[in-house]
């Protein structure tokens, strides 16, 4: 079944523009503040380095 | 996961680097602790922040519903976005290096910096040096493959820019199904004054980089090839034309190569 999904997910996701999703190149990040593994709450000043940030979203941890 | 491996590297550039997913406080305290992650794991339980950012996955449904287009965006400390990169397809994953060079490019008068596997070639005019952003990649990743041109002393060639006849270099990698590749990026080109003729050509006349990316293909075949740890060799010509203040050569082109080792693709 999951195999199912996931190639439905195939056939699905083909048809988004990926240049149009979320912000643009130029555009301001919006802002978040959300807990991290450790249960400390944190937003993207608090995981940013002196020249800023690498932030990756990813499906999931679970499966 | 991938990222781990490439924290040093990612923090070496100044950069912190975060991960979200819809997943709990719990699954990702889990799932760090199985992973050695080092870097904060951000809990977005309801999909909220994911659906501001505007890359919700609105196909996905039942289990899966409320995950991201997978993606990547470096922003900087304005909290401004520097570069972006999302995965085309649903497993293919843009490794943190092609990324962290996406997020590079524009930077172009700078002497390129090796990657890695250097190789160098001699050319008539200039020398190329090869490189890669990833000695080993799975199928359904992405990479960079670097091609660095060096125009020996008062040489330039035609830049991409450059309309007209000219020959412009190009870079062209042989088609092999083992990989599909993006549009190679070339740096923002010079102008050169030519006073014989009283014309500006677009030209590169200083080191620069072309970095050409490549997806290796999610197929049964190369999956079978990295579970045996084969090597990808991705062969290809760079054509161009220099000339220096008095002449223009003879058209010319380099072999380039790379070789990257396969292997097997890990879910994260």
């Amino acid at each position: 079944m999951r195999v199912l999904f996931a190639s439905l997910a195939v056939l699905a996701v083909a048809q988004v523009d990926v240049n149009r999703l979320g912000p643009a190149v130029g555009a301001a990040a919006p802002a978040f503040s959300l807990v991290d593994q450790h249960g400390r709450t944190r937003t993207l000043a608090s995981v940013a380095g002196p020249k800023g940030t690498m932030l990756v979203f990813f499906r999931s941890a679970d499966w | 996961m991938e990222l781990q491996s490439h924290l040093e590297e990612i923090r070496a550039k100044g950069l912190g680097l975060a991960a979200m997913s819809y997943d709990s406080r719990e699954t990702l305290a889990a799932f760090a602790a199985k992973h050695g992650i080092a870097f904060p794991l951000l809990s977005d339980t309801g999909s909220a922040t994911i659906r501001r950012w505007g890359i919700l996955n609105h196909e996905a449904s039942d289990r899966e519903a409320g995950i991201p287009h997978p993606g990547t965006f470096v922003i900087d400390t304005r909290g401004r976005i520097v570069s972006r990169a999302f995965e085309t397809e649903y497993q293919v994953r843009q490794t943190a290096p092609a990324v962290l060079a996406a997020a590079q490019t524009g930077t172009s008068r700078q002497a390129p910096k090796p990657a890695k596997q250097p190789r160098t070639i001699q050319a008539r005019q200039l020398s190329v040096t090869t490189s890669q952003s990833d000695v080993t990649a799975a199928p359904g990743t992405r990479l960079s493959l670097n091609v660095d041109v060096f125009p020996k002393p008062k040489m330039h060639v035609y830049a991409p820019e450059q309309t007209g006849g000219y020959i412009r270099i190009e870079l062209d990698l042989d088609d092999d199904p083992a990989f599909t590749s993006a549009k190679p990026v070339f740096p923002k080109a010079s102008n050169y004054y030519f006073a014989p003729l009283e014309e500006t050509f677009k030209v590169f006349d200083a080191p620069f980089r072309i970095r050409q990316d490549v997806t290796i293909a999610l197929t049964p075949e190369l999956r079978r090839r990295a579970a045996s740890n084969d090597t990808l060799a991705i062969t290809g010509t760079l054509k161009y034309q220099a000339c220096d203040d008095e002449v223009c050569y003879r058209p010319d082109e380099a072999k380039v190569f790379w070789s990257v080792a396969l292997k097997p693709l890990v879910r994260r």
